[in-house]
């Protein structure tokens, strides 16, 4: 009696060691229309045509700078969508003017209703970022800032981390500033 | 007159203490002696050694890897080149735990150090690699090798891809 005391003691210890070193899974939150993933924001889809887009925002976009510079391919919009405010970033296709198109490569929000599927958003801080996301690519580091006219630093207050899919082809970004995020988005992976 | 000796002697120990490198740093620039950019000459006058190549200047391939010892520890050097002349060191990497970055990470750091420690600069992480961008020059970087969040390599390799963050 007194073995099988110590055995089942022993046993207890040993499970409840092995629980402690198993770590919990990030829970993901239920899905609303404001959940980031890398995809998009609820129906906004990168890779989206601006026309499509358009549709959605129910807003005409007007690309001043592709328009009005010759040589840009890029251009940003600020529209909203439902309740929150979004920048989407957009790049011209194709070389062809005629057959030439705007796809939707990128947006960010500042809103507080927009979270990421683990609920991460504005006001978290890096290490909420990092927990849930540990088994993706990371790229993180303070940010660039323009001092001025020629002149680029790296940022004391901004700083930004990039969760990229698998593939390496789409990331959320989050952009901090004294070490809490500020901007969520997401984006295409460009150049790599 | 007394001191004045003893300020110069003073000087000079801190001049001296300040100037030289610690022994096993790994930088930015390579580890100890070896650094990236030297010459086959060089690396085989560190090395004690003669490097003997299987491709370089005799097949497509320019870059070989080879496995050597510096100071007693087992190092793996890449080289790259198209010939005896041209080589350069290209990548050096130890798994020994003498070595260590200036901050002090070396073998068994965990993730979480690594993070905190270099907070100003550019990271990044996968499963099995940590890589730490040097600022001034976004090409070079150490590498940590990671396994099971703690490190088991460390290394002074040119830089992956990095997203442009401005």
């Amino acid at each position: 009696m007194k073995n099988f005391l110590v055995y089942l003691i022993l046993a207890f210890v040993l499970l409840s060691c092995n629980q402690k070193d198993k770590k919990e899974p990030e829970k993901k939150i239920e899905k609303t229309e404001y959940t980031i993933t890398k995809d998009g924001i609820g129906d906004l889809k990168i890779g989206m045509r601006d026309a499509d887009v358009e549709k959605i925002v129910n807003q005409r976009f007007n690309f001043r700078m592709v328009i009005d510079s010759p040589g840009y391919w890029q251009d940003t919009v600020k529209a909203k969508y439902k309740d929150i405010d979004v920048s989407l970033y957009f790049e011209r296709l194709d070389g062809d003017s005629d057959s030439s198109y705007m796809q939707l490569t990128g947006l960010v929000t500042s809103s507080t209703l927009c979270k990421t599927e683990y609920g991460v958003g504005i006001g978290d801080d890096r290490s909420a970022i990092l927990q849930p996301y540990d088994d993706r690519p990371i790229d993180m580091g303070p940010e660039y800032e323009q001092v001025n006219d020629t002149t680029w630093a790296l940022s004391k207050t901004k700083y930004s981390v990039n969760v990229k899919d698998d593939k390496w082809d789409r990331e959320i970004i989050f952009h901090l500033v004294n070490k809490k995020i500020v901007s969520l988005g997401v984006g295409l992976i460009m150049g790599e | 007159m007394k001191k004045m000796i003893l300020f110069t002697c003073f000087s000079a120990l801190v001049f001296f203490a300040t100037a030289q490198k610690p022994d096993h740093l790994v930088s930015f620039e390579g580890i100890d002696e070896l650094q990236i950019g030297i010459g086959k000459a060089e690396i085989e006058k560190l090395l004690t050694t003669r490097i003997l190549f299987k491709h370089i200047g005799i097949d497509e391939q320019y870059t070989e890897t080879f496995k050597v010892k510096y100071k007693g520890t087992d190092m793996e050097i890449d080289l790259m080149g198209s010939d005896q002349k041209t080589t350069r060191l290209d990548g050096i990497r130890t798994t020994s735990p003498l070595f260590k970055t200036a901050e002090g990470i070396g073998i068994g750091t965990d993730q979480e150090t690594i993070i905190n420690t270099y907070e100003k600069h550019l990271l990044i992480i996968t499963k099995e690699y940590i890589t730490l961008v040097d600022i001034d020059n976004i090409h070079s970087s150490i590498v940590f090798r990671m396994q099971n969040k703690k490190v088991v390599g460390i290394g002074t390799e040119p830089t992956a891809a990095f997203r442009d963050r401005e």
